[in-house]
């Protein structure tokens, strides 16, 4: 079987040697449908694109910025010891003014200089905003601090508790603005007919319950466009002194996208450049530099292209695929220019070569294209829609990647006029290959032994790393964004919100007192909640302001701070509140008072941790309301939903990889325990990968996870390019000592020069600003040189023991 | 010195010119015989405030007004008669003519039997709940704004002016909540038939005056509708329908007085 495909594959190379051209343009037509498409490639950065369009938990979620608009809020925090000062106070209007002109896409901004403040002085109702007068005096100051210090409603939201810190809270547009026309001046009303009759109104009523077209949400771009306008600002008062920290999720998650897409893009390229210089330097020919970079790039291409064809968006999963094709591309041509080369220099005829080269190394090159390609593409079962995508694609780019390097490469080689070349480095590394081998030949035992004690070892400290998805820990101490939510959290408790929707599910509903008041005490319960990770900061809801506007209706005595008893009163007291101008109640009730919303704030949180609180928050509402519907939703927990799903299935795929690539190890080696066998140098470098991880403290979260794929890739096919060698040379020689030098010549050296190759080119990224890209770097470098190291010393010490025994057939 | 004050004289003489420049005379000659037109000296009415959200659910509110000129000043008392839950809740606001005082509002309601003073300095306030503001039920005063002639058009049928007035000051546009508006006048009558209001966060809110009467040679409106959209999306609608409307029959000033609001009606 072995020999006939080999010799299949040795025919395939005599025919690319006599065929060139041919094979070229039969290849570039066959490219040319995916890539012509690579234009229409789209970009999904957003949280909502790691979801299916139809999961329930999203369309819960899009329901509710339909009603309350956007969830997620920007949080601005000035600090200071002055804050109630008359020129705190004015720098404080200044800035909110600011923001307010000039900040694209902004909803509603909220800070001490427009907050309600609805209180009762005598026979007065004083629904003004707290500095509406604004303060002319010292004692126009000390009379609003007195206020502000002492409201529920603003501690821990625009004010901590020992005054020093104040917020600006920032609502965006729930909506996008993409290919919104500007309404003109001549439309706009319902009645367009301009010239139509007099009166037309009693038909015109029922115009608003026409179904909306569906509108975009507010677009990634339009967030960023948002804050860098907002961060200009920030820094504009930064700069006369004023201490601002910005924080809030869509901040957070911003400038979380925008740093890790810049350290990728710009490490992806550093390591393209190492690449190329140790190409060069190993080869020492342009054509071993350029051709594996074509491979590259046109395999790349494609599955964009393919993307793009098939309408998949490039979401922030799929960034990783860059990088994984690279390393699938550079071990495949490699292995094909160093048989190539080693033979050419030494005949000087290409042709044979050619013949020798795909011959021998053809089908260890497709095998471990296969492998990778079904490891990667067991992600292809994930719930999670673009790792899913990552899964389908990442396998479809390896497999591009097997046909360019067996059909292009070759192909270009052989157009290429190439000149023999005197062995003289190569030499060098020939004699390092001798000295290499005798490892594993001489200290077998030692080298298993200790090989099953690390192994050990590091499966114990596996045990001990957690799952965890903490993004705001994938920016360095001291970065500004990490400090910003911290000194946030630590001050104001908190910094972003998980949603409850309480649907009573009829017109006036929230009117009762009785639900209030109900509402008012689980509001409390939520209050006090503390677990091991996290705390709930704030809750605010109706009840909040029905108690607000009746205190300040009884003379502002705190007893009154209550849910009133009497039915018709709390619907006069919410007509009051209508009337008093603050927009806010359309915030907490939809305008037949049948759904209340429940905001609940709480400090960042890793949400694999961060399932509990929600979990609790969940069951609180149900218990409480056991005859309304219950919904929690909000941008926070659809990402504890999304990673703690993605974090679980990933590990799921992780095992069915696993499972086939030992049933395709099986089939390859055509035993059922050598197959097994070669799980151990395939298994070893991951495992130790745990241990670095465990070491360096680095978490289980969903980016370590993405870089197991690429790990598992390389990993095995080390393993199959040695096994490949070393089996053929055994059964030539029936020597294993023989035939491990001789590998260690062949796919030895090969191996050699892609780890260096590949590890140089990831370990550039430690210097990465994001600790995740540092950490990103550092595991794809270590364990391809785990990888290198398990089958230069593990795989050979395993093979001295089964040639022993004679287990290779 | 002199240079500077020469200079300084230059450049405010400069913006001077460009503000008289930006307000068209044209324009200001109709908005003073809008602000000029007679609308009577008392009002009584039922008023039906059909509020509807963005998914089209509607809530109706029913009241009964009264309004009365005190000689530049204008007072009003209001009283809910529908929903039951906030029968007679009732509203009485003195309306200022003098830009520097504060209107006064008081309100009243029986489930807590007080009378409290709303003082408020806020006009953009909602009115009631609606898209209506309360800058917006009042008139506004011509020297705060710059009028511009944009062009002239029908409005169902009849011919009309369209008049962009922006405010002077920031001061205006944070009391009345509006960066600029736009209204359509009828020649025949110089009623803003239609209004677009522009708002900071890109909202706009469209008036419209559906249906309107002569009565005792006064144009009074049987039907408007205040509409809020962002873009082509409407956010929330108030349609007011006006009926039983009696212009300048005598109403006793005792009327317009807190005792009246306890009372009910």
């Amino acid at each position: 079987m072995h020999a006939k495909l080999e010799n299949m594959m040795e025919k395939m190379g005599v025919f690319i040697h006599d065929n060139p051209l041919k094979v070229i343009l039969v290849v570039l037509l066959f490219l040319a449908m995916p890539i012509s498409h690579v234009p229409q490639i789209k970009m999904d950065t957003s949280t909502e694109g790691f979801m299916h369009p139809d999961d329930p938990v999203l369309v819960t979620y899009n329901k509710f910025r339909a009603q309350f608009g956007r969830d997620e809020r920007i949080v601005l925090a000035l600090k200071s010891d002055n804050i109630f000062s008359i020129e705190f106070l004015e720098t404080l209007r200044d800035l909110h003014e600011e923001i307010e002109e000039k900040v694209p896409y902004l909803d509603d901004i909220t800070s001490l200089y427009n907050v309600r403040n609805t209180r009762g002085e005598g026979d007065r109702l004083i629904t003004d905003d707290l500095l509406e007068p604004f303060p002319k005096n010292k004692q126009d100051v000390a009379k609003i601090k007195k206020q502000a210090m002492a409201s529920h409603f603003y501690k821990d939201l625009l004010l901590s508790k020992d005054g020093t810190m104040t917020t600006m809270v920032i609502e965006t547009d729930a909506y996008s603005r993409v290919g919104i026309k500007e309404v003109s001046i001549d439309e706009g009303f319902d009645d367009d007919s301009i010239d139509s009759a007099t009166d037309t109104s009693e038909a015109e009523n029922n115009a608003l319950a026409e179904p909306v077209e569906a509108q975009a949400f507010l677009t990634d771009a339009e967030n960023a466009e948002l804050l860098k306008v907002l961060h200009t600002i920030v820094d504009s008062y930064k700069a006369k002194g004023m201490e601002i920290y910005v924080a809030g999720s869509p901040a957070v998650n911003n400038a979380l996208k925008a740093q890790m897409q810049a350290d990728m893009q710009m490490f992806t390229r550093i390591t393209f450049i190492i690449i190329i210089i140790f190409l060069f330097v190993m080869f020492r020919r342009i054509s071993a530099v350029v051709y594996p970079l074509i491979v590259i790039i046109f395999s790349l291409l494609a599955t964009i292209g393919m993307m793009a064809w098939t309408g998949v968006a490039f979401k922030l999963p799929t960034q990783i695929v860059p990088s994984l094709l690279l390393t699938v591309s550079v071990g495949a041509t490699v292995h094909i220019l160093s048989v190539f080369f080693d033979r050419f220099n030494k005949t000087g005829d290409k042709k044979a070569a050619m013949q020798y080269t795909l011959g021998h190394s053809g089908l260890a090159i497709a095998m471990t294209s296969v492998t990778t390609a079904i490891g990667v593409g067991s992600f292809s079962g994930s719930e999670v829609a673009p790792i899913s995508d990552m899964g389908i694609f990442a396998s479809f780019g390896v497999m591009m990647s097997l046909l360019l390097t067996l059909t292009l490469l070759p192909a270009l080689l052989s157009l290429t006029k190439l000149k023999p070349k005197a062995k003289k480095g190569a030499g060098k590394m020939d004699e390092l290959m001798n000295i290499l081998a005798l490892f594993p030949i001489h200290y077998y035992r030692a080298i298993i032994i200790g090989a099953g004690v690390l192994v050990l070892v590091a499966l114990f400290a596996s045990s001990k790393i957690e799952l965890s998805h903490n993004p705001l820990y994938w920016f360095e101490e001291g970065n500004e964004n990490r400090v910003s939510t911290e000194v946030i959290d630590e001050n104001m408790n908190g910094s972003v919100t998980i949603e409850a929707i309480i649907d009573t599910g009829m017109e006036n509903g929230w009117n009762d007192p009785v639900r209030l008041k109900k509402l008012n005490e689980m509001t409390k319960r939520m209050e006090a909640y503390v677990d091991e990770y996290t705390h709930i900061g704030k809750v605010i809801s109706i009840a909040t302001l029905v108690k607000e506007t009746n205190r300040a209706l009884h003379e502002n005595e705190e007893k009154y701070y209550s849910i009133p008893k009497n039915a018709n009163l709390v619907s006069q007291e919410l007509l009051l509140f209508e009337n008093s101008g603050s927009d806010d109640l359309e915030d907490v009730v939809d305008s037949q008072f049948s759904k209340a919303r429940v905001t609940i704030k709480l400090p960042w949180t890793d949400a694999v941790k961060a399932v509990k609180v929600l979990d609790y928050v969940k069951q609180e509402a149900t218990k409480t309301f056991p005859d309304e519907k219950v919904e929690t939703t909000g941008m926070i927990p659809l990402l504890i939903n999304t990673f703690a799903n993605a974090i679980h299935s990933s590990v799921v795929s992780y095992i069915i990889a696993f499972i086939l690539i030992t049933g395709i190890m099986i089939l390859i080696l055509g035993s059922v325990r050598m197959g097994l066998l070669s799980m151990i140098p395939n298994l070893t470098p991951i495992i130790l990968g745990l241990l670095l991880m465990y070491v360096m403290n680095i978490p289980l979260d969903m980016f370590t996870l993405l870089i197991g794929s690429i790990a598992i890739g390389l990993a095995v096919d080390d393993t199959i390019h040695f096994l490949h060698n070393f089996r053929r040379y055994y059964l030539e020689s029936g020597d294993s000592a023989k035939a491990i030098q001789m590998t260690f010549l062949t796919a030895g050296k090969a191996m050699v020069i892609t780890t260096v190759v590949l590890s140089l080119g990831f370990y550039a990224y430690l210097m990465a600003e994001m600790i995740s890209v540092q950490n990103f770097g550092l595991l794809t470098g270590t364990v391809i040189v785990f990888a290198l190291l398990s089958d230069l010393l593990l795989a050979p010490a395993l093979m001295m023991v089964a040639a022993k025994r004679g287990w290779i057939k | 010195m002199t240079k500077k004050i020469l200079l300084g004289m230059t450049l405010g003489l400069s913006i001077l010119t460009t503000n008289i420049l930006a307000d068209d005379a044209k324009a200001r000659a109709i908005m003073e015989k809008v602000d000029a037109r007679e609308d009577g000296k008392t009002l009584e009415q039922d008023m039906t405030m059909i509020l509807i959200d963005k998914n089209g659910k509607k809530r109706t509110r029913n009241l009964h007004t009264y309004g009365k000129d005190f000689g530049v000043d204008k007072h009003q008392i209001m009283f809910f008669k529908s929903p039951a839950d906030v029968k007679n809740t009732s509203f009485l606001t003195y309306d200022y003519d003098k830009a520097s005082k504060d209107d006064d509002q008081w309100l009243y309601l029986p489930a807590l039997k007080k009378v409290k003073r709303i003082p408020s300095s806020d006009k953009s306030s909602s009115f009631m709940g609606s898209d209506f503001s309360y800058f917006d039920m009042t008139d506004r005063d011509l020297s705060d704004y710059d009028f511009k002639l944009i062009k002239e058009i029908k409005v169902r049928g009849k011919a009309a002016w369209m008049i962009e007035s922006t405010p002077r000051n920031k001061k205006i546009i944070k009391e009345s909540g509006y960066t600029k508006s736009i209204a359509i006048i009828r020649k025949d009558n110089y009623v803003a038939v239609r209004v677009i209001n522009f708002m900071r966060n890109g909202k706009k809110k469209y008036m419209d005056m559906r249906r309107l009467h002569k009565q005792g040679g006064v144009w009074l409106p049987d039907e408007m509708t205040m509409t809020t959209k962002k873009g082509k999306r409407t956010l929330h609608k108030t349609i007011l329908k006006f009926k039983n409307i009696k212009l300048n029959k005598a109403i006793n000033n005792s009327m317009f007085t807190t005792r009246r609001l306890e009372k009910g009606l």
